[in-house]
């Protein structure tokens, strides 16, 4: 029970004067019950990536698996891959249609062959794991704040039960509150044995919540593992991030000394908080 | 001056703006911070008459946005950039992208071509004139709405979470440029959920249910809402660093090391 990428490769617009490279032999396995972050800069494959994880782009070579089965056939196969991995695409929310957050949270199971009491639970369990409230379910999508957009279209995903759920920066534009909100979601959705893959741009957020984390550049993954190593090692540059503000703090301070003892003090506050 | 008086403003039924009392002098920079659906964006929209109070009034430099051939003249004042910058890209190459807010202005050709090239120069971009924006990072796109707001010359500049788009490199340079333009005298209002980034500011509102329960400097804000917005450590160490005198006011971290190494010597 896997996500397998075996030497992908993918180019936009092949075979034409725009073609550009996006994966560079790219050979990955995630398994089961994984929490991992992909970070890196703009441009470096990571949407691409997870497009490639329920077919809605096929490699130009290699192949990508899905619990064994490659998501390069256009038969019956793919409508079960696509069952079971979950794409939170970035700002979902810009994708609604429907009335009320009901049908909206709806569409996806229906077209899974949800119907009846098995819809409506999986609709009102979801709303719940993302901690809303059933009063919102008769509201019209567009009434409701970003925060709360992006929940629904969360929720949306969630219906639909897939074993593989992977979001695109699922936290930006989200107050503090509910991100914290929503990483317990993401925390009962691991117990419950869930592969979370979350795409983001805060080496905080994946300090603090993935196993592992890869980082990509130039289409190619540049680091593979634990992400608090990675941080400890301070090769940020390299990877072409950019450290947390207060790392950028500590790797300038590196052997201070003070005899001020409240400043010694903080200056160890710093040091607990970064683990130097 | 921009001001907001006893302003009340619903959506259906839903309170957005509660009574909002404010006032904001040329060349302030403003962050403003609330949770998701406190009322930051209608507030915002209220400045250039996107939005109108139900009791109440906004008015910028002394025309009230209620009175409709006030309108015009308000909006060249108020420069607005929406979180998604991809939503106000309308050119099909950069340059024009920066023309065509000037043309719904009236600006003459010749000082139009100027004002592109300066403009440009501005947010670091003149290699990309000519480029289509489609091809652009989010960052750079974002640079290009800055871009084509200043090429209108607002006296003010509101942001709608201009970064929460953006991968952190690109952010800094977004952030540097906020700080450049308040620099050369734009009247600045941001909002933002990144904590860390009222470092920039020197004014901070906090919005709650559509009320303002928080409006002063940035440092006193962490004795007001750490429990609802939480924290960072960035923010923290900071906090801790000004309680024991070491710091009068939030730094970016460059100032802060060196802050730090002059208290070290």
């Amino acid at each position: 029970m896997s996500i397998e990428f075996k030497n992908v490769k993918y180019t936009y617009e092949l075979h034409t004067p725009f073609e550009k490279k996006a994966l560079d032999d790219v050979t990955l396995n995630i398994s089961k019950g994984e929490f991992v972050t992909i970070l890196g800069r703009t441009g470096s494959g990571k949407s691409t990536l997870i497009q490639l994880t329920n077919g809605i782009l096929k490699p130009t070579s290699g192949k990508v698996l899905i619990d064994g089965v490659s998501t390069t056939k256009n038969d019956a196969s793919i409508f079960e891959i696509r069952k079971k991995v979950g794409i939170v695409f970035q700002y979902p929310e810009h994708q609604f249609f429907e009335e009320n957050i009901y049908k909206e949270i709806a569409f996806g199971p229906k077209n899974f062959g949800f119907e009846g009491s098995k819809l409506n639970n999986t609709i009102l369990k979801s709303l719940n794991m993302i901690g809303l409230s059933t009063s919102v379910l008769s509201k019209s999508p567009f009434t409701l704040s970003g925060g709360e957009k992006r929940k629904v279209a969360i929720a949306s995903v969630i219906a639909c039960e897939p074993q593989y759920i992977i979001l695109d920066e699922p936290t930006s534009g989200l107050d503090p509150a509910s991100v914290k909100n929503f990483v317990k979601t993401l925390e009962s959705l691991k117990k419950m044995g869930k592969t979370i893959i979350v795409v983001t741009h805060s080496v905080d957020f994946s300090l603090q919540n993935a196993d592992r984390a890869l980082i990509m550049s130039k289409g190619k993954i540049t680091f593979d593992g634990n992400i608090q190593g990675f941080v400890k090692s301070s090769d940020f540059e390299k990877y072409e991030l950019l450290p947390p503000p207060l790392y950028q703090v500590g790797q300038k301070i590196i052997g201070f000394n003070t005899k001020n003892e409240k400043l010694a003090e903080d200056i160890k506050f710093l040091e607990d908080a970064l683990q130097l | 001056m921009i001001e907001f008086k006893n302003v009340n403003f619903k959506y259906g039924e839903d309170i957005a703006l509660n009574n909002v009392n404010l006032k904001i002098s040329e060349g302030e920079s403003i962050a403003f911070l609330g949770l998701n659906g406190s009322g930051k964006t209608s507030l915002f929209q209220m400045i250039n008459g996107l939005l109108m109070p139900n009791d109440g009034y906004v008015s910028v430099d002394g025309m009230r946005t209620d009175e409709e051939e006030k309108l015009w003249e308000i909006r060249k004042k108020v420069g607005m950039i929406f979180q998604n910058p991809e939503s106000q890209i309308v050119g099909t190459t950069v340059e024009e992208d920066i023309a065509f807010g000037m043309e719904n202005i009236g600006v003459p050709r010749v000082e139009m071509v100027k004002r592109v090239d300066e403009v440009l120069r501005f947010v670091d971009m003149e290699d990309l004139k000519k480029a289509e924006p489609y091809h652009l990072s989010g960052g750079q796109k974002q640079l290009l709405c800055v871009a084509s707001i200043l090429a209108m010359k607002p006296k003010y500049v509101i942001m709608d979470e201009p970064t929460s788009m953006i991968d952190p490199i690109g952010r800094e340079r977004i952030l540097a440029t906020m700080n450049d333009m308040n620099k050369m005298g734009k009247t600045l209002m941001f909002s933002t959920h990144i904590l860390d980034e009222i470092v920039v500011s020197k004014r901070v509102v906090y919005l709650r249910n559509g009320e303002i329960v928080f409006d002063g400097k940035p440092m006193e804000i962490m004795k007001k809402v750490k429990e609802e917005f939480g924290t960072s450590d960035f923010i923290e160490f900071q906090y801790r660093l000004y309680r024991h005198g070491f710091i009068k006011h939030f730094m970016k971290p460059d100032e802060l090391s060196e802050r730090l190494r002059e208290l070290c010597r």
